[in-house]
């Protein structure tokens, strides 16, 4: 028997003109109602309309539901963990509701050390966050809990790589979280990574090949010269590139050592009598009458100096003295840090290899080297400026900010207060620029800013009548943001 | 009164001022504010020289602000709102100052005044007249209307989908030109429904129906009962007045609002708040219409509780409602609703079966749980029976991350057992899906 609904359906999909309603084919009690109403009319189509009003109401009136039971979802398992005070609540909805990532990550920061999760209202706003934001995604998965964990199970796009080991994300993986698995993996386990990407090497294409072959660079060890060495075979021009700037890295592969036992002898220590004999006076002497092995320009060892600051010889020797590991020199010249870069600032023609013993220390991440060159010759070997102290990294981060608005390749440490000093000192020098230094800089580093900046913030002057209504409004900003870092600070 | 950043932003008048209400609310912008009884306020320091002073009504929840914004409510309403709800220890108790003092004696005053407005005498014979006249343009549009139907009838609706939207939008234009807003708003639903959904011709022809029922019931209107004849007069479009409704009794509840919805309908802008009354367990649906720029008269929270009187349009099943007068708006504690599907079925059923006018109820049951076939979702009750729910992804997460896959009662809108979830209530809070 035919649903009574269907047959108005039906009907109506091909008109009256063609097909009225088959009331036999439907329940015969309605069927004589049906029949009764269509008598009541003349018209076909008022017959069909007063009918098919009759069958909504019946419809209506007398619906079901399957009566299947659908099984139940597994409900999440209970939190371990406390969720955190309203007041926190409400600070974290006033960073949700700013889209404030620098102070979401202060928020999540202050939830984890007191070992509070937030509420379970905020898990999808928050789950969408990560799912844009990878560097917030261990944190967040520590702050939803156990409601964060069981949610993520009904919406795969939550189901980030992080919970999965780098082995699967490398096997599986798009080829961006290859990568980043790659990296990740040779922070944790520099020989594991790589012995990863050899088992892959021959059937990676070979723009992967360049692209994983730079996460090498990350704890790059002498174990890793052999695997380096035979990727200087690769067709790849952009592979072998990649490969001879890795293995120019390691203090002591074939490489480095070739050019420092050709270079060790141009430089050497000369004793000169000064006042009649009576003072014995040490110079650098170098020999610039050398000729460079040919195969030293397969290692990129040009002469030619678009700078024109260096002779063809001298701007060769730059790259030589920069291509070896500064502490090569302490041991060939029995000097230190200090004493040997004494002696290249005594004369004008070996001063201007200061840079190149930056660039070495820069290569080989020599910290001690850097912070000699940084404090006494205004040197910055970028690589080195994170084994600085608190107080030098943001020495150099003020002084380059015109260089480097990215401050965090100076203060990389995220989860690290700035002193009040520094942080001055920077709105000092940005609030001059509003329209480089928009409210967007500061919103992204807004958790470094200390809260007692607060009473001094409106001491910053700004001269220039046109900036200072623009810069007003940025300090607004900065002070809104501040506030609600001092409400996630009282609220936990 | 606890009310959520989201009930707080659900006031705002449009995306732009919800984003501008949150940059309002930063302590640092506000001084001298206050909370009392009735009211909340602070001052806030604009482009200008002078503070703009802000105002909220906590009862009937209206703002006002010396800002010359033309949003109702304006960014600083929202702002000092949103404060309060962040920041409570920013708002001491103390008595209002004179400023708010005044516009809150000024708002009493107004109501008061609106109320004598309606006690002076019209000129009845003016008003027939004029009633005779629209009644004769509604009877040609209604004529009209029934010679389309017949003729959609009589070809078959299977060329809908091309012919329909410029068919209706058409017809509605003539309905409004005929004066029976009421229709017009039926006809516009036909233009503006989804052809391109499958089995778009059952909602068709559920619309059409609905139509074709009352404009026969209205040439019937002579033979009908007061309250059906009330009925399809308020349908066809002869709305009764609020003044005539406050006239009526009402119906004295705590009010729980379940939920809120905004439509815009060309200019103007129609907000559907659905209401449960506690203690008598009537559903309500007040309407409120309004033009972009200007302010609805109330503005109701969903998940708060207003102690109110409700008067309701005649009807068989009163249902829609307007708000006679308001006490204060409370934070709701235990709210109980249907105990199963069966009850809550049965219930709409017996609504259907009374008026074939209804399409669309909220419901509230209490215990539900989540339960999936696959990619479907369905909410069962205590007794274990299944009923699907329409869910899109977000309101799901939602769902989910608040119920935990627990036990929890719910708001529903939907007929014939097919519902979505507005609203959920957990351990003493509702959550807005």
């Amino acid at each position: 028997m035919i649903k009574p609904w269907e047959e108005i359906i039906n009907t109506s999909i091909i008109g009256t003109d063609k097909k009225q309603i088959n009331t036999q084919v439907l329940h015969p009690l309605l069927n004589s109602l049906l029949e009764e109403v269509k008598k009541s009319a003349n018209e076909k189509e008022e017959q069909f309309l007063r009918q098919a009003a009759i069958i909504y109401n019946y419809r209506r009136g007398g619906f079901n539901v399957s009566s299947a039971t659908i099984p139940l979802i597994e409900p999440c398992p209970d939190e371990t963990l406390k969720y955190c005070s309203s007041p926190a609540e409400a600070s974290l909805q006033a960073v949700l509701s700013d889209e404030n990532l620098s102070l979401l990550y202060f928020w999540l920061l202050q939830c984890s050390k007191n070992n509070k999760i937030a509420p379970p209202h905020f898990i999808p706003t928050v789950l969408e966050i990560a799912e844009k934001n990878k560097d917030l995604r261990a944190l967040i998965s520590t702050c939803l809990g156990e409601r964060g964990k069981w949610i993520t199970s009904f919406n795969p796009n939550w189901k980030f790589s992080a919970a999965l080991s780098y082995k699967e994300v490398f096997d599986h993986g798009k080829s961006d979280e290859r990568k980043n698995a790659l990296m990740l993996w040779r922070k944790d386990s520099p020989s594991e990574a790589r012995e990863a990407l050899i088992n892959v090497w021959k059937e990676e294409q070979a723009a992967a090949k360049a692209d994983l072959l730079t996460t090498l660079e990350i704890n790059l060890e002498k174990n890793d010269e052999a695997f380096l060495t035979e990727a200087l075979k690769e067709k790849s021009q952009k592979v072998k590139e990649i490969a001879l700037k890795l293995l120019k890295q390691i203090p002591d592969s074939f490489i480095v050592n070739e050019i420092w036992e050709f270079t060790k002898p141009l430089i050497s220590i000369k004793k000169s009598g000064a006042l009649l004999g009576l003072l014995n006076k040490e110079v650098l002497n170098i020999d610039l009458s050398f000729e460079i092995p040919e195969k030293f320009k397969s290692y990129g060892i040009s002469h030619i100096d678009a700078s024109k600051v260096f002779t063809e010889k001298e701007f060769t020797l730059d790259q030589l003295i920069g291509s070896i590991p500064s502490i090569l020199w302490e041991k060939h010249l029995n000097l230190n840090a200090y004493q040997i870069l004494e002696l290249f600032n005594k004369k004008e023609e070996t001063k201007k290899f200061i840079s190149s013993l930056a660039m070495s220390a820069n290569t080989f991440k020599n910290s001690e080297w850097g912070i000699i060159l940084y404090k006494e010759y205004k040197k910055v070997c970028y690589s080195v400026v994170q084994f600085f102290s608190q107080e030098l990294k943001e020495d150099v981060a003020l002084a380059l900010l015109h260089d480097s608005k990215n401050i965090y390749a100076f203060l990389p440490e995220k989860e690290i207060e700035w002193t009040q000093k520094f942080v001055m000192a920077l709105l000092q020098k940005t609030s001059q620029e509003p329209y480089s230094f928009s409210k967007n800089y500061y919103k992204n580093i807004i958790h470094h800013f200390p809260i007692t900046i607060l009473d001094k913030i409106d001491q910053i002057q700004v001269n220039d009548p046109l900036k200072k209504s623009y810069w007003d409004g940025i300090l607004e900003e900065i002070k809104k943001m501040l506030s609600i870092k001092k409400q996630i600070i009282q609220s936990f | 009164m606890n009310f959520t950043e989201d009930q707080i932003l659900a006031l705002a008048p449009d995306d732009a001022s919800k984003k501008s209400g949150k940059e309002q609310a930063n302590p640092s912008k506000w001084s001298n504010t206050g909370i009392d009884e009735k009211s909340l306020w602070g001052e806030c320091q604009g482009s200008g020289k002078n503070p703009y002073r802000t105002q909220v009504d906590l009862a009937n929840i209206a703002f006002k602000c010396s800002c010359p914004s033309r949003k109702f409510p304006c960014k600083h309403g929202l702002g000092v709102l949103l404060l309060y709800c962040r920041e409570r220890s920013l708002f001491a108790a103390k008595d209002s100052p004179a400023w708010v003092k005044e516009w809150m004696d000024k708002r009493e005053e107004k109501a008061e005044k609106k109320q004598e407005k309606t006690d002076k005498p019209v000129d009845v014979e003016a008003q027939a007249k004029r009633q005779q006249q629209r009644l004769k343009k509604i009877d040609n549009g209604v004529e009209e209307l029934q010679l389309l139907i017949n003729d959609i009838v009589r070809n078959g609706i299977l060329n809908m989908p091309e012919k329909g939207p410029a068919l209706f939008t058409n017809l509605t234009k003539r309905m409004i030109d005929a004066q029976a807003q009421g229709l017009a708003g039926m006809v516009r639903e036909l233009a503006e429904m989804n052809y391109f959904k499958e089995n778009w011709q059952n909602s068709f022809m559920d619309q059409l129906l609905r139509i074709y029922i009352t404009i026969t019931a209205f040439k019937n209107k002579e033979t009908l009962n007061d309250n059906l004849s009330g009925e399809i007069k308020n349908l066809i479009g002869f709305t009764q007045s609020p003044e005539e409704l406050k006239q009526q009794e009402g119906l004295n509840d705590n009010w729980f609002v379940l939920g809120k919805q905004t439509v815009q309908q060309e200019q103007l802008f129609v907000q559907r708040n659905w209401l449960l009354g506690i203690n008598s367990g009537q559903y309500a649906l007040v309407l409120q219409f309004y033009v972009r720029s200007q302010l609805p008269e109330l503005n109701l929270i969903p998940g708060s509780v207003v102690e109110a009187e409700l008067s309701f349009y005649r009807s068989i099943c009163p249902y829609r409602a307007i708000i006679k007068n308001t006490d204060k708006t409370i934070s709701p504690k235990q709210i109980t609703g249907f105990d199963n599907w069966n009850s809550l079925m049965k219930f709409e059923k017996e609504k259907y079966i009374r008026s074939p006018f209804i399409f669309e109820l909220p419901f509230f049951i209490n215990t539900v749980s989540l339960a999936r076939l696959e990619n479907k979702w369905f909410l069962n009750d205590v007794n274990n029976v299944s009923v699907p729910i329409v869910c899109d992804e977000n309101k799901l997460h939602a769902l989910l991350a608040v119920s935990g896959g627990k036990n929890f009662s719910a708001t529903l809108i939907g007929c014939e057992g097919v519902y979505e979830p507005i609203g959920i209530f957990i351990n003493n809070n509702y959550f807005i899906l």
